[in-house]
């Protein structure tokens, strides 16, 4: 750019050179006065104060170039600086070769010089301003520069803070074991956390900007999705059951809004949904209604022979007096079984919440299941069976809520006696194991027995042997509330073994105090 | 008398035992069965007018027993009265595959059975009446 800048410059010198040059080689043309000589001088003077000038103007280009590229201008300004006083003492050295000059020359070529001199003087005071106006603009760039390097450094900053802050909010969703994912408003998947990545059988290092109807394999899914997409941002959550891997998922979609647009009615800028698992939600909802359901049954079977018979009695189509006898008897039986169910009911509810109030003592074992052969004694004569009972001595104690171990040995007793045919025996026998710091109490009888298949269930609420239903009435609820009285309060162990048609023993375990079998 | 045979079954000694007293009164012969199985084999052998049969029974439940029923040429006819514990009416499907005509919800009033009965027979209670006098 210099250089252009100083073509009208080699111009004027070429001017110049052609004018001295002249064929004669004599004095100049001829002059009728002193004011002539203005053709001739400022050519001759021109050429000198012109080599001068070159260097200033290089040095002014060269700032203002590097003004405009301000990643230049710091060293643009230093070499415009030194250019500057360079062009300055080639001026000053110019006006003084005119001036020696002024001696040999002609008279009107020295006064001429010395206006010439002056003027180039005037000339290059007059470009100080702008020089300094050059400077001026160097320094608002190297300003200028430094600041702009500032801010780059901050949005570095601001970037990485970004960067760790989406990880950061990354890793609190793939913490969530519910599976989540979001989708772009073109469709395509935007993240997916580990659990729907898992789920979906996702690959999640590819997943990003995949088309939903590539990656995910559960076409009701990207249905609803796509009805989510479509749908206004303040449309709210979808619901979706979705079966997967033999468990419920309940998918529920939100619209995202635009986080540009603050408008209510725009089209959702994306979606995000969320899987959350019902599978046991579903499961325990399924068995309180089944639950519900049986004992309602189990509550209107009495219920309905009460009803019947009382209507009966009351339209008196009772007759006889021995068969109104017989009514009332199977009515008080019914209603004592209805209230019997209630509270087996209540007391396993009880167990289970942990609200049954449990009042542990130390218990003596052998007193307590001696009393329970004697609640069932004449149950067991009536039928001709045969008790027998091998106790151990009272001194074995056990931590124990007196009552409730009294209900659970009854219960044991109970069955044996009602699954076992006249002439049968009925066995308890008691074993301390002092090695194991337990003691046992084994019912057996010598009963139907119970099919190998409902063993596994005996211990559930409501299960009853099909086979055995005919032999005795149950409500289903007893051995379930012996297992929790067992299990639940005492931490003790139950078990079974049986045989059909030969019979069964049920054994508790529980554990007994420290000072058991000291003989105390 | 009044000439016409039920089949009353159900797994609950006293339910038959109420409501065939009920019936007997009324004039009506009664035939007892004390599960599904056996309900059939009484069926087919008696060929009774009515069957009533509880719902959950050992073996055969009372649905499969009507369903049964309708299946066997000779019982293919015979309407039912089903008695039910559970808390639930049938499927009309279950209905279209049986022949039963009402469901009957325990707890139940014998009363009510009667009247259901007659109606379901087509019989008008003065006739029954009658019978009962007679």
């Amino acid at each position: 750019m210099p250089l252009t800048q100083s073509q009208p410059w080699s111009q004027v010198e070429d001017e110049s050179a052609a004018a001295e040059s002249l064929p004669d080689g004599s004095a100049p043309p001829t002059r009728p006065s002193g004011e002539v000589v203005p053709v001739r001088a400022p050519a001759q003077l021109s050429l000198k104060t012109t080599w001068s000038l070159i260097p200033l103007a290089a040095a002014a280009g060269w700032t203002l170039w590097g003004a405009i590229h301000p990643a230049a201008a710091r060293t643009a300004g230093q070499t415009a600086q030194s250019w500057l006083m360079f062009g300055l003492l080639a001026a000053t050295g110019a006006i003084i070769f005119v001036a020696s000059r002024r001696g040999r020359g002609e008279q009107t070529a020295d006064s001429v010089a010395d206006a010439t001199s002056l003027r180039v003087q005037n000339q290059l005071t007059s470009l100080l301003p702008a020089l300094d106006g050059v400077e001026r603009q160097a320094a608002r760039a190297r300003s200028d520069a430094a600041e702009l390097e500032d801010r780059l450094q901050q949005l570095v900053v601001q970037l990485g803070l970004a960067e760790a802050h989406r990880r950061g909010t990354e890793a609190i969703i793939d913490a969530i074991d519910e599976p989540i994912l979001s989708v772009d408003s073109f469709g395509r998947l935007a993240f997916v956390n580990d659990a729907a990545a898992e789920l979906l059988k996702i690959e999640k290092a590819n997943a990003a900007s995949t088309p939903i109807t590539d990656a995910i394999s559960e076409p009701a899914l990207v249905q609803e999705i796509q009805q989510a997409l479509e749908s206004t941002a303040r449309g709210g959550a979808r619901k979706l059951d979705l079966e997967k891997d033999e468990q419920t998922f309940s998918a529920s979609l939100w619209p995202l809004a635009d986080p540009r647009k603050s408008e209510e009615a725009t089209a959702s800028h994306g979606v995000v949904a969320m899987l959350h698992n019902v599978t046991l939600e579903r499961q325990a909802a399924r068995m309180k209604s089944e639950f519900v359901s049986h004992v309602a049954h189990e509550l209107r079977t009495p219920l309905s022979s009460i009803r019947g018979y009382v209507e009966l009695l009351v339209d008196g189509e009772v007759s006889d007096e021995a068969t109104r006898k017989e009514t009332y008897g199977i009515i008080q039986t019914s209603t004592e079984r209805l209230g019997r169910m209630i509270d087996n009911m209540l007391n396993i509810s009880r167990i289970e919440s942990g609200t049954v109030r449990i009042n542990k003592e130390p218990v003596s074992l052998a007193m307590v299941v001696k009393e329970a052969v004697d609640m069932v004694r004449p149950q067991a004569q009536d039928k001709g069976l045969t008790l027998i009972e091998e106790l151990t001595p009272v001194v074995y104690r056990v931590h124990a809520d007196r009552d409730m171990m009294m209900e659970a040995v009854q219960n044991l007793l109970s069955n044996a006696v009602k699954y076992t045919p006249a002439g049968g025996t009925v066995t308890v026998r008691m074993t301390p194991l002092e090695a194991e710091r337990n003691i046992a109490v084994e019912v057996s009888d010598s009963g139907v027995g119970i099919p190998e298949a409902d063993l596994p269930h005996m211990f559930e609420k409501f299960f009853r042997v099909e086979a055995n239903k005919k032999v005795a009435k149950g409500t289903g609820l007893g051995l379930n509330l012996v297992k929790h009285i067992v299990e639940s309060v005492h931490k003790g162990r139950i078990s079974l073994t049986s045989e059909v048609g030969k019979g069964s023993t049920f054994r508790i375990l529980v554990p007994l105090m420290q000072d058991a079998g000291n003989g105390q | 008398m009044n000439g016409y045979k039920i089949l009353v079954c159900d797994d609950e000694p006293h339910i038959v035992h109420v409501v065939a007293t009920k019936l007997r009164n009324a004039g009506f012969e009664v035939f007892t069965a004390g599960d599904g199985e056996e309900g059939f084999e009484a069926a087919k052998a008696a060929l009774p007018h009515l069957v009533i049969t509880d719902y959950q029974m050992p073996y055969l439940s009372g649905l499969e027993l009507c369903a049964k029923l309708r299946g066997d040429a000779a019982t293919a006819a015979i309407p039912a009265i089903m008695l039910s514990a559970r808390g639930f009416s049938l499927q009309p499907a279950d209905l279209r595959e049986t022949n039963i005509r009402k469901v009957l919800p325990k707890p139940f009033s014998p009363r009510e059975l009667l009247a259901t009965v007659q109606q379901v027979l087509g019989i008008s209670p003065a006739l029954v009446a009658g019978a009962t006098q007679g």
